[in-house]
């Protein structure tokens, strides 16, 4: 959640990078849930869970942090990022509750029969929406991370695995 | 250890929030019109929306649960939200990096006259 990656070693900030690529096109796939079939929509959001969790815990440290500065000195820009990842996991979970309330796959085959609610389907379609909104927010937050990140972990190393090749064949 | 009571703060701050959001919708009312019977005594399709529909009509749109257009429609229901993704960070990260460039020009202009 931090864009201060000193605290961490290089391992960790490419699992969270990788971690945060998979939670980006799980994300998109489950917004589909017309075109991917309600069966992966709801499992495939439920298995998210833990992945979302490791999210947090990787930045226990920020949250922890931040938590406890929240009402003294911090920076403006730090305080919205909290504020809005409050939101994001509030959101977050109306649209997972709305989803199991109204579940007609994962909820029945776990034997979880639940009273049927037109209220919470309109609820989800709305915390799905504004869940959009806000992941676009948080992407904007944490662009320079983002940037930064790939280019040392994901475009640099592809990229050297041709340079020294045609450095070899530039010499030759 | 120490991660397992990270998880269960998670958990425990998931479970107060759900609690939460539940009491709120029972309590405004909004689903007042819950339907609390047992499957076997619904008549089929009904609770999706489907029994207020007319049984032929074409190109209607697709149902809850309904899969429709397959991989196609998958790929181009992703970048639509990637474009609005996109959008909202280009609104937000552009102006910001052009007023960083224009304090930064400001800055060099600045220690420029001083030499």
């Amino acid at each position: 959640m931090s864009n201060d990656d000193s605290k961490f070693t290089p391992s960790q900030t490419k699992t969270k990078l990788w971690l945060d690529i998979l939670i980006f096109i799980a994300f998109l796939i489950v917004m589909e849930p017309h075109a991917s079939g309600l069966a992966i929509h709801e499992w495939l959001t439920l298995s998210l869970l833990a992945v979302l969790t490791i999210h947090l815990l990787l930045s226990w440290d920020w949250i922890t942090e931040t938590s406890r500065r929240f009402l003294g000195r911090l920076g403006g820009q730090t305080r919205f990022n909290y504020l809005l990842n409050w939101l994001l996991f509030i959101d977050g979970t109306l649209l997972i509750v709305s989803g199991i309330m109204i579940s007609e796959v994962a909820m029945p085959a776990m034997g979880i029969q639940l009273p049927l609610g037109f209220a919470w389907r309109r609820l989800h379609d709305m915390s799905a929406n504004f869940a959009l909104i806000l992941l676009g927010v948080h992407t904007a937050l944490h662009w320079n991370w983002i940037v930064k990140t790939f280019d040392k972990y994901l475009a640099q190393p592809f990229l050297q695995m041709f340079l020294p090749k045609q450095n070899k064949d530039a010499s030759e | 250890m120490k991660i397992l009571g990270r998880i269960l703060i998670i958990t425990a701050v998931f479970s107060i929030v759900t609690g939460l959001i539940v009491t709120i919708v029972n309590a405004s009312g909004m689903n007042a019109h819950a339907i609390d019977d047992t499957a076997q005594f619904r008549p089929q399709n009904f609770g999706n929306g489907s029994e207020l529909r007319p049984p032929n009509l074409e190109n209607r749109p697709p149902e809850r649960g309904e899969r429709d257009g397959g991989a196609s429609r998958l790929v181009l229901g992703m970048i639509k939200n990637v474009v609005v993704i996109g959008l909202l960070v280009t609104v937000i990260v552009w102006p910001k990096s052009i007023a960083k460039k224009r304090k930064r020009a400001n800055t060099v202009a600045t220690s420029n006259n001083k030499s």
